[in-house]
């Protein structure tokens, strides 16, 4: 049958050429990496506008008939490869192409220019991208610091005491997120609890954000989406970069990224960080350091293979070590730990990472490849929290071959692959061992349909066999239908797990006096989520448009582990789920340019977050209601003077139960609704730029974000409840040095 | 507020020290540039060539119009930086250096057959 088909396919063509009479033929070819241009099969070409097309053969030839005496657009399209539109003049009857690879490139190309964030027309998943550019407009620092612009993203302190961040995405903890570094899955397990400190800003070249449950490539793992961080690439960078910051509490950071072509095959690029803050703080007197004392280490090394021919690879290791000390101002950890005398936070952590990836495209059929991809990470963190020790430790390897390839011609696709993760948990916290060993082996396949110019759909599913958990199965769809040129309406539904480690997801309760409760078992978490999302650009003049975007996501909990503290102000409760527990999230958000190099951006969102907690459903604790967000940019010519404004408004959060504490112990049932604005200047030079900005402009703080700071030994003491800003109003100034 | 009151002062008082009050001459350059790449290259290589004010590229006509204020720069010195960046200006041919390290889609397609053999 599918023979017939493909007979027939060809056969088309051919028939109209013979009663018609008039065609266009050509070649189209792409460059290898000699520049020298080979042919590409397969291609999709199609008079714009219509359904009448063809498909170039093996030698990249093609042949396709023509009505009408005008000159006529012809659409080139291929999976991987930036789209191509040639007006074929009338009586033109011959047409050679070269098209050039990387969707990607597209639209970072676009994107360096609108310097900044820009939400994805092409993806058929939600993706909202922040570039090198939209990073810079940001004041700091690491990538706990780069979501200030982002309504999708709320970052927050986990406590108050340890400076440890945590993100939310939908409404639901970052931990319901998969968090990638180039495909990989990155910051797992006990690294989630300080990992988002250990990826420098510097270091990134994008970002992007993806909602809803992603492609079931990378895993089991993304509930509410999925975040993925490039760093710079060897072969895509300048060859020198060094950055300096201070700023006006006396932290210090330093970055050098450099990109070295060691030969015509082979390049490399080291990413060096150091960070050190050594300056107490005790703004509200309450006798604890503000945010501990803290440096940092980070060192990165990738090196690229990329020869003529099909084969790719890359590899790269990093060492992180950082130490953070705080607690109360005269702790001093040598002559005070494991004392009631004073209370201290101190905090070791080391990791070493490796990574590997090839890539081997077939012969002839660049639509057909292999990949493999592949990391092992050790992790290790010793920590002091007042009494009480936690001590972790992690050895985790991943390996993921993924292979692809096409079903008759590039609108239909798929990916078949087999991934396997081995991860080694062993955790002490005081006396109590929890040690945990999961082996994971899965497989999956993946469909990818795409009727050019208005239908692309991927469907998906896998199988993982957790030697914890049993088989996880796990089937995820998205849809991206285009309603006309300039809407995109996007559908999403999936399913997701996550195996929860209690302790490093809830370090913030570590700084507590509150006592462990462990109830039962736990069980895999199991979530469905599913989105829908319209993004539409409408065209204004001199080129250029608003972009509007709306997105509703709803996902549900078929098994959770609750954290309850609402149950007993001493204590915290962890036991599975039994009721319902879900996150209902809208976003509506808005960009444009109404002046040339000035973007405006207008976003807001509303999330509703109940759990069934201690048998009643309750709105979930610690999480904004809602975040209005709006941002200001403007660059003279050339981008040598750049202003950047951001100002988020952001709404009340329930806080957990205090009201059987004795009453100078009890908190508001709510937070209270509070605005954080950032600005920033920036000059560039010939081969530096300075830039000087102000951030938490309105000095808005939690005053007392510490319950019981008098008492720290006693039974009140909580510093887990923090739900805005710890630090006020500060100013800071940096250089970027760029040795082209 | 006394804090942010600076600030903008500071924002203020810097959108006033680039105001142009001065003449400024504008040419039109053809220029062999082909996709938003070669663009942003040309931009780089004029945004701090001394005189040169601003830069608008047409990608469909390849022309090139560049605001420039007359004491400092001058056509001639316009051209040569276009030429540097890897493109041709209107009569100066593109060094042949800067040309070399183009990116593909930058490329002129003649070359592209005769290159790499």
């Amino acid at each position: 049958m599918k023979n017939y088909f493909l007979i027939l396919f060809f056969l088309i063509p051919g028939w109209q050429i013979s009663i018609h009479g008039q065609a266009v033929h050509g070649i189209v070819s792409e460059f290898n990496d000699s520049q020298e241009p080979v042919p590409l099969p397969f291609v999709n070409i199609y008079w714009s506008g219509t359904q009448h097309g063809t498909v170039t053969d093996e030698n990249g030839e093609f042949t396709i008939s023509r009505h009408g005496n005008e000159d006529q657009p012809l659409v080139f399209s291929f999976v991987g490869y930036a789209n191509d539109t040639l007006l074929v003049k009338a009586g033109q009857t011959e047409v050679n192409i070269v098209l050039t690879s990387g969707e990607a490139l597209d639209e970072v190309t676009i994107a360096k220019r609108f310097g900044g964030s820009y939400i994805s027309k092409l993806k058929p998943i939600k993706t909202e991208f922040i570039t090198e550019a939209g990073l810079q407009k940001l004041p700091c620092c690491n990538l706990s610091e780069s979501f200030e612009n982002s309504a999708t993203i709320d970052v927050g302190y986990s406590d108050a005491v340890t400076g440890a961040k945590h993100i939310k995405m939908l409404g639901l903890a970052g931990i319901y997120s998969q968090m990638m570094f180039e495909n990989i899955p990155y910051l797992r397990g006990l690294e989630s609890a300080f990992g988002l400190n250990y990826v420098p800003g510097p270091w990134m070249e994008s970002i992007q954000i993806s909602k809803g449950a992603a492609a079931v490539i990378n895993g089991y793992g993304s509930t509410t989406g999925q975040i993925n961080i490039e760093y710079k690439k060897p072969d895509n960078s300048d060859p020198l970069f060094v950055n300096l910051f201070a700023n006006s509490i006396g932290r210090f950071e330093g970055n050098i990224a450099a990109a070295i072509p060691v030969n015509e095959k082979w390049s490399t690029m080291l990413l060096a960080h150091g960070s050190t803050m050594q300056n107490k703080i005790d703004r509200n007197k309450d006798g604890f350091l503000d945010i501990p004392l803290n440096r940092q280490l980070n060192f990165f090394n990738r090196w690229k293979y990329n020869p003529e021919g099909n084969v790719r690879m890359q590899f790269g290791i990093s060492v992180m070590d950082e130490l953070r000390e705080g607690g109360q101002m005269e702790f001093d950890y040598e002559r005070d730990q494991g004392g009631t005398e004073y209370y201290g936070i101190n905090i070791s952590t080391r990791k070493y990472q490796g990574f590997g990836k090839i890539g081997f495209l077939f012969p002839e059929k660049p639509f057909k490849s292999i990949g493999f991809q592949t990391q092992a990470t050790w992790y290790s963190q010793e920590s002091l929290y007042g009494m009480n020790r936690y001590d972790g430790e992690q050895l985790s390897y991943y390996a993921n071959l993924i292979y692809q390839s096409i079903i008759s011609n590039t609108n239909h696709i798929i990916n078949l692959g087999t991934s396997f993760q081995y991860d080694d948990y062993q955790e002490r916290f005081n006396n109590e061992m929890f040690n945990r060993t999961e082996i994971i082996p899965g497989i999956f396949g993946q469909y990818t349909y795409t009727y050019p110019e208005k239908f692309n759909g991927i469907a998906g599913f896998r199988a993982d066999y957790n030697s914890v958990y049993g088989l996880l199965l796990t089937p995820r769809i998205h849809l991206r239908y285009n309603i006309d040129q300039h809407t995109a309406l996007r559908a999403s539904a999936g399913k997701g797990y996550r195996s929860a480690n209690i302790l490093a997801e809830n370090t913030g309760v570590l700084a507590s006096s509150r006592v462990l409760h462990f109830e039962e078992d736990f069980d895999m978490e199991k979530a469905w989520n599913y989105g829908l999302n319209i993004t539409r650009g409408f065209p204004l003049a001199a080129g250029r448009e608003i972009n509007a975007s709306v997105d509703f996501y709803r996902t549900d909990f078929q098994n959770q582990v609750v954290v309850d503290m609402d149950m007993d102000p001493g204590g915290v409760y962890f036991y599975n789920l039994d009721g319902k527990s879900y996150s209902n999230s809208f976003q509506a958000e808005v960009s444009l340019e109404p002046l040339e190099r000035f973007d405006i951006t207008l976003a807001y969102r509303y999330s509703d977050v109940k759990s069934t907690i201690n048998g009643k459903l309750k709105e979930v604790p610690l999480t904004t209601r809602y975040k209005g967000l709006l941002s200001l940019s403007y660059a003279t010519p050339f981008r040598k003077w750049a202003f950047d404004f951001t100002g988020q408004l952001n709404g009340q959060s329930r806080l957990p139960d205090t009201r059987m504490n004795p009453p100078e112990y009890q908190l508001e049932e709510f937070s209270p609704q509070y605005v954080v604005i950032h600005a920033q200047v920036s000059k560039r030079f010939k081969w530096f730029e300075i830039y000087v900005g102000g951030e938490n402009l309105t000095d808005f703080r939690q005053e007392n974000p510490i319950l019981a700071p008098e008492d720290p030994f006693g039974p009140n003491f909580d510093a887990s409840m923090v739900w805005g800003p710890l630090l006020g109003r500060r100013f800071y100034a940096g250089i970027r040095y760029t040795f082209k | 507020m006394k804090q942010f009151t600076l600030i903008f002062t500071m924002i203020l008082l810097s959108a006033g020290a680039f105001s142009q009050g001065g003449k400024l001459d504008k040419i039109k350059i053809k220029t062999s540039s082909q996709c938003d790449m070669c663009k942003e290259r040309i931009e780089e290589k004029l945004a701090f060539e001394k005189g040169v004010k601003t830069f608008e590229l047409d990608l469909e006509t390849q022309i090139a119009t560049v605001s420039y204020k007359k004491g400092k720069t001058s056509p001639e010195k316009i051209r040569m930086a276009i030429s540097k960046a890897g493109y041709d200006a209107d009569d100066v041919a593109a060094d042949p250096k800067a040309y070399s390290k183009l990116p593909a889609c930058c490329k002129k397609p003649d070359d592209l057959d005769h290159e790499g053999h």
